[in-house]
């Protein structure tokens, strides 16, 4: 797996697709299994898909840069944007017990990036601006899952 | 994302590969709509080649699922990955949605 990189583009939908691939390269390539693979494209693209909807907001001129770091079966990815600060930690929990007629769609996309990554950490990097560091060990695909 | 339709008797299959994200799910959204908007109320999504599903693509289902079974029909699903499982039991989506390990299988159920 490579053991760092850095890409930084324009917070706009079209780039999502580039934003995502570049952080998922190592993953690949480490041969780590499909579900892995699955869990960090999911995490990474839906923080970034946050940052374009609502952390932008239509706002021109933002951009997200993306940091990859891997150690020892362990892959880091930050994500840095400039956008108003937002905490994701304070999002409310989506409603996922409801029956079908009152279930609503929202909030799932941070409750996912949660539960997929071992570890989401927000920084704020000042008046505006965030960082998201998203971490997960990456073990080869036959590898049996850690015990928690 | 590509998605096909073929129609079993009264029951909707719609073949969908791919991905599933914020880009794509929109024109999945508009498949399922203009089938339910032509009077075609059992639906079931083939999720076979389908490869990677995100919050977007839930969103999607549940859209879905709640104007069929407003009509007495359903949204049934077929075929998922062990990945894509995942994302739908993580949202409490396995709950709510009848899933079938085949697209026969979830045909077979709306007799």
């Amino acid at each position: 797996m490579s053991p760092s990189g850095r890409i930084v583009r324009p917070a706009r939908r079209e780039y999502l697709p580039e934003l995502v691939e570049f952080a998922t390269q190592g993953v690949r390539e480490s041969g780590a299994g499909a579900e892995t693979l699955h869990d960090i494209r999911l995490a990474v693209s839906e923080v970034c898909a946050n940052v374009v909807e609502h952390g932008y907001a239509g706002e021109p001129g933002g951009s997200i840069t993306i940091e990859t770091a891997a150690t020892a079966g362990r892959l880091v990815v930050r994500i840095e944007d400039d956008a108003p600060v937002f905490d994701p930690s304070l999002v409310s929990p989506p409603d996922i017990g409801s029956d079908w007629e009152r279930r609503e769609p929202g909030h799932l996309g941070w409750h996912l990036v949660y539960r997929v990554m071992d570890e989401v950490r927000h920084e704020p990097r000042g008046e505006r601006g965030n960082v998201v560091i998203l971490a997960k060990r990456i073990g080869p695909a036959s590898a049996p899952a850690p015990e928690t | 994302m590509n998605a096909s339709v073929e129609g079993r008797g009264d029951v909707i299959i719609v073949h969908i590969a791919g991905s599933v994200d914020g880009l794509t799910a929109e024109d999945l959204q508009r498949v399922f709509s203009s089938e339910v908007e032509a009077g075609h109320h059992k639906l079931v999504a083939d999720f076979g080649a389908v490869d990677y599903t995100s919050s977007a693509g839930l969103r999607v289902l549940l859209a879905t699922l709640k104007q069929t079974r407003s009509r007495d029909g359903d949204l049934r699903l077929a075929a998922l990955r062990p990945e894509v499982h995942k994302v739908l039991e993580l949202s409490g989506f396995t709950g709510i949605l009848r899933v079938f390990p085949t697209v026969d299988d979830a045909v077979r159920s709306f007799r």
